[in-house]
């Protein structure tokens, strides 16, 4: 026999037994329970990084690569990349990374701790 | 009840009249109920579990935001209230042996009258965990899709089809089982 055939007529016993009703005044004691009580506001979520941190961080960006390039500039047309003293810029960078490796980091674990929910 | 109204009614419940709520509780109290009963399979811990689970629906309908169906929304609650109640009052019956060790036999119901097998089923039900219980409730008591299944339980659908092969199996496996005293009690009772 198919096995959701049997299944449903297992199943059927169930639903088709007697099932014991609830107390008549059930709306009432809930409605009394209710009354007492207030809605929770619900908790909106709101991104770690809002959309003036971003223009923030695209500016920071962007002002540092534009400094970058005005000041290794050279009137020379080279198909070369400019020579960079990297000993000078290290510390530096070392704050631009940090502070884009924070965010992404930030950014990684708010997708992941957030989970979807019905309603 | 159309979504619709039930929306109305929400609204109206939101903004501070809570007398709004009544229509609410009456339209889906025997929907509530009825999961209520048959994962608990205790009359008097279903009306308190469908009573708590309009309090907590209630209480949270600022997050209800009509994504999915108002029915779907409810069921998680009371799915979800009934199974802790279970588990809170100790209502799992483990005087077997380990369900899953056991080889079902979905022939063994074959001969009993229909009395009879709802008793039994309901008694192996009692035995399954809180969780297998509510998902065996809700897609062949209940009659829901695995969808909806998957919604009300927070789970993937393949993880609820995983889940409900396996819990039907214990339950097979669970009345297979259920001492031949036991079956002759009921018969002669």
């Amino acid at each position: 026999m198919n096995k959701e055939i049997e299944d449903k007529n297992l199943f059927d016993h169930i639903n088709k037994s007697e099932q014991s009703e609830m107390s008549s005044n059930f709306t009432h004691q809930v409605m009394s329970k209710v009354e007492h009580l207030e809605i929770k506001k619900s908790v909106t979520d709101k991104p770690l990084v809002g959309l003036v941190g971003w223009l923030m961080f695209i500016l920071f960006g962007g002002l540092i690569i534009t400094s970058f390039i005005i000041a290794y500039q050279t009137e020379e047309f080279s198909l070369s990349l400019p020579k960079i003293d990297y000993s000078k810029i290290a510390p530096f960078m070392n704050i631009v990374l940090a502070t884009i490796f924070s965010i992404a980091a930030l950014i990684v674990i708010d997708k992941f701790l957030r989970k979807p929910k019905n309603g | 009840m159309e979504e619709s109204q039930v929306h109305t009614y929400i609204s109206e419940v939101k903004s501070g009249n809570t007398a709004s709520f009544t229509p609410l509780v009456e339209g889906y109290k025997d929907m509530v109920y009825s999961i209520c009963i048959k994962i608990t399979s205790d009359a008097e811990l279903a009306e308190e579990v469908a009573q708590d689970t309009f309090v907590k629906a209630y209480q949270g309908l600022a997050k209800f935001k009509g994504k999915s169906k108002f029915s779907t929304w409810l069921y998680q609650i009371a799915y979800f209230t009934a199974i802790n109640a279970i588990r809170k009052k100790g209502l799992v019956r483990n005087d077997l042996k380990d369900a899953n060790n056991i080889e079902a036999d979905e022939n063994s119901l074959d001969n009993l009258e229909s009395k009879e097998k709802t008793e039994m089923i309901n008694k192996a039900l009692e035995q399954l965990k809180p969780e297998d219980r509510g998902l065996i409730t809700l897609y062949y008591l209940e009659e829901l899709t695995i969808d909806e299944v998957s919604k009300i339980a927070r789970l993937s659908i393949s993880n609820v089809k995983v889940k409900i092969h396996r819990a039907r199996k214990k339950l097979y496996g669970i009345l297979n089982q259920l001492p031949q005293e036991e079956l002759n009690s009921i018969r002669y009772e």
